[in-house]
């Protein structure tokens, strides 16, 4: 008989995985399928794409991993490595390419995802496809697929958690204790969100999953520490300046020239705004990219409410509810470190989020929250798992209300992956329009002045992207699309 | 024996229902799009005419460098500009959309404003309200509108 509840996987009896578990799995490639048909179809980006792709051009090997260990504000030589190894094993077809490495990173990071669901019957599996339409659907999703330069290092990150916490969940071992260490190591000097591994390792094991011992945590903390004083002692790197982006505060988005004068006294008031908006963008997509919109618009008559923001926010908050209210009952208990298996995905997303939050307290986007997106569904999914092995024991009355609030989130989060495909969609456009105006920009770098081969190699990715067909967004989903689906970014 | 909770209930098919409703889609065009069935991804066969309807710089460039007049009429399907076919040059659909940018677009790739279309072109920027386009176009000369016809009017 299949046990009610499914357990970690250390040092307990959980079922082996079965024909369910398969199908979670076949579920998840399929989407990967789904997606890729997008993203094939999609030009490379110019904006912080072109001026790497031209920077994997000129320098060599060495050269960019000396730059971006010592050269900087960022420490990220691991990034530039593997782009540098992709795009000379491409000999030429860097598109190619990296579409390659974008796929299997998606496909990476679903499956991976669908592990952590642990379906072992009938009633996991039913709740699952409503786990992937939250991760398709939530906000910070699209920006893993519609921007690359030319990896998308968020999805990378993404996919390093989640292979975290799958280690966590493991039978564990020497070898699953070496590997969480080395997986922190490549997400940190890849990019600086990569700290989340360890958030991710530690979190688990404070949730009592052990697949990561407290040896591998150690040495993940070890490593974590030892990232820090390289990075500020050692290398006397710096942290991003106040001016370092554009970004949304309140009604509106700030200049990043304007940012010193605004907050220049007192930025910690700033950088606190910054983090309370992106741990609430997670939890209720308002607001977007540090702007309250849906708000403004409520309030103002200056901004139209839109009907996907309305679908944006209320299905979102409704989720939210639903994991706040799984949440406060346990709060007690979990502050005891008494987590039961089935409560840790959810002590995960929570302390993954807030951990998120605080590393956007630059600027606001959506991609820097794109981690707690990730393992938000996961929360979702293991609050609904829970209400479902739970419903025989409701009255009617709790089981019929039951039914419409996930019915009507089913519908929310449902509408927003479609809407992904407008995303996608539209991106693919934007992207192929903005290498129109590409000789303006190489006319301003200067781009070919000291070497023709260059402007030549700019002008090829140029003259593939134009020749990729992409019929208007609008020709496909009409007026339907810009009014149901996010218009973001 | 199946375990009470394994029973499917209304609450199971509630969550269910559209994501799988999504992926049986999801399968039908991937499997379509293996035999050139591609509703989501149509090709892109709009003319030159239609491309600056859809303010599509990049399908107006890649026409004009497959040899494409940038100032031949062109018939736009019904549904992009009106709802009816309209024959019109790309200059003057450019006007039409009050985007100066695009009307700038279409004369750096050589649309022509000259003498026998300006006074059209300027009525059209006067018939949409496009100012700042009808000052682009006009150059200063005054143009009388009186007895001229363009399909915005």
């Amino acid at each position: 008989m299949i046990p009610a509840r499914a357990t970690s996987f250390a040092g307990s009896s959980v079922p082996a995985a079965n024909a369910w578990t398969w199908a979670a799995y076949g579920w998840a490639l399929l989407v990967t399928l789904g997606l890729s048909y997008f993203l094939v179809r999609m030009p490379f980006q110019v904006s912080d794409n072109i001026g790497n792709l031209l920077q994997l051009h000129q320098k060599s090997l060495g050269d960019l991993l000396y730059t971006y260990s010592f050269g900087g504000t960022y420490l990220r030589p691991l990034l530039w490595g593997f782009m540098k190894v992709v795009f000379d094993v491409s000999h030429g077809h860097y598109f190619l390419a990296f579409k390659a490495v974008e796929i299997v990173q998606l496909f990476l990071l679903l499956s991976l995802f669908a592990r952590l669901l642990m379906v072992r019957s009938r009633v996991d599996f039913l709740a699952a496809p409503f786990a992937f339409t939250v991760l398709l659907g939530i906000h910070t999703f699209g920006g893993f697929l519609w921007e690359a330069y030319p990896i998308n290092t968020f999805m990378t990150i993404a996919v390093f958690v989640l292979a975290v916490l799958n280690l966590a969940e493991s039978r564990g071992g020497l070898i699953v204790d070496a590997v969480a260490p080395v997986l922190l190591v490549a997400a940190m000097f890849m990019v600086e969100s990569g700290l989340l591994v360890w958030v991710a390792t530690a979190a688990a094991y404070l949730a009592g999953a052990r697949g990561v011992s407290r040896r591998g945590l150690t040495a993940s903390t070890a490593v974590f520490v030892g990232y820090f004083v390289l990075r500020f002692v050692v290398l006397g790197g710096g942290t991003p300046g106040l001016d370092e982006r554009s970004t949304g505060y309140g009604f509106s988005v700030v200049d990043r020239f304007d940012l010193p004068g605004r907050f220049g006294e007192n930025p910690s008031w700033f950088y606190f705004t910054n983090v309370v908006s992106a741990f609430a963008s997670v939890l209720f997509a308002e607001p977007r990219y540090g702007v309250w919109e849906f708000s403004r618009a409520l309030i103002t008559d200056a901004h139209e409410l839109a009907p996907w923001m309305i679908i944006n926010v209320v299905t979102s908050t409704l989720t939210t509810l639903l994991i706040v209210g799984y949440t406060l009952r346990r709060v007690p208990k979990w502050l005891r470190l008494n987590v039961d298996p089935d409560d840790r995905l959810v002590v995960v997303f929570w302390a993954l989020t807030l951990a998120n939050a605080v590393i956007s307290y630059a600027y606001c986007k959506d991609q820097i929250v794109s981690v707690a997106g990730v393992v938000y569904p996961l929360a979702a999914f293991g609050v609904v798992r829970h209400l479902l092995r739970r419903s025989p024991a409701f009255g009617f009355v709790v089981r019929t209300a039951l039914v419409g609030i996930l019915l009507l989130a089913s519908a929310g989060w449902a509408v927003r992956t479609c809407g992904l495909c407008y995303t996608l969609h539209a991106a693919a456009y934007r992207h192929r329009n903005d290498w129109v105006d590409i000789e303006k920009w190489m006319h301003d770098a200067r781009v070919g002045e000291h070497d023709p081969a260059d402007a030549e190699f700019v002008r090829g990715i140029r003259r593939d992207a134009l020749r990729m067909q992409v019929p208007p967004p609008v020709t496909v989903y009409g007026r339907f699309g810009s009014r149901y689906f996010d218009q973001h970014p | 024996m199946t375990h009470t909770s394994e029973r499917v209930t209304a609450l199971h098919l509630a969550l269910i229902a559209l994501p799988l409703l999504l992926m049986v889609v999801t399968v039908v065009l991937l499997v379509g799009s293996l035999f050139d069935w591609n509703p989501l991804w149509p090709r892109d066969d709009f003319n030159m005419s239609e491309q600056a309807a859809l303010k599509n710089r990049a399908g107006i460039l890649e026409r004009l460098e497959n040899g494409e007049n940038p100032n031949l009429a062109r018939v736009v399907r019904a549904g992009l500009i009106r709802s009816h076919p309209m024959t019109v040059t790309p200059i003057e659909v450019a006007v039409a959309t009050r985007e100066t940018w695009l009307v700038q677009f279409m004369l750096d790739h050589g649309a022509l404003v000259t003498d026998e279309n300006r006074e059209r072109l300027v009525c059209i920027a006067r018939d949409v309200g496009a100012n700042d386009v009808e000052q682009m176009i006009s150059q200063g000369k005054l143009v009388d509108c009186i007895g001229i016809q363009t399909p915005w009017k």
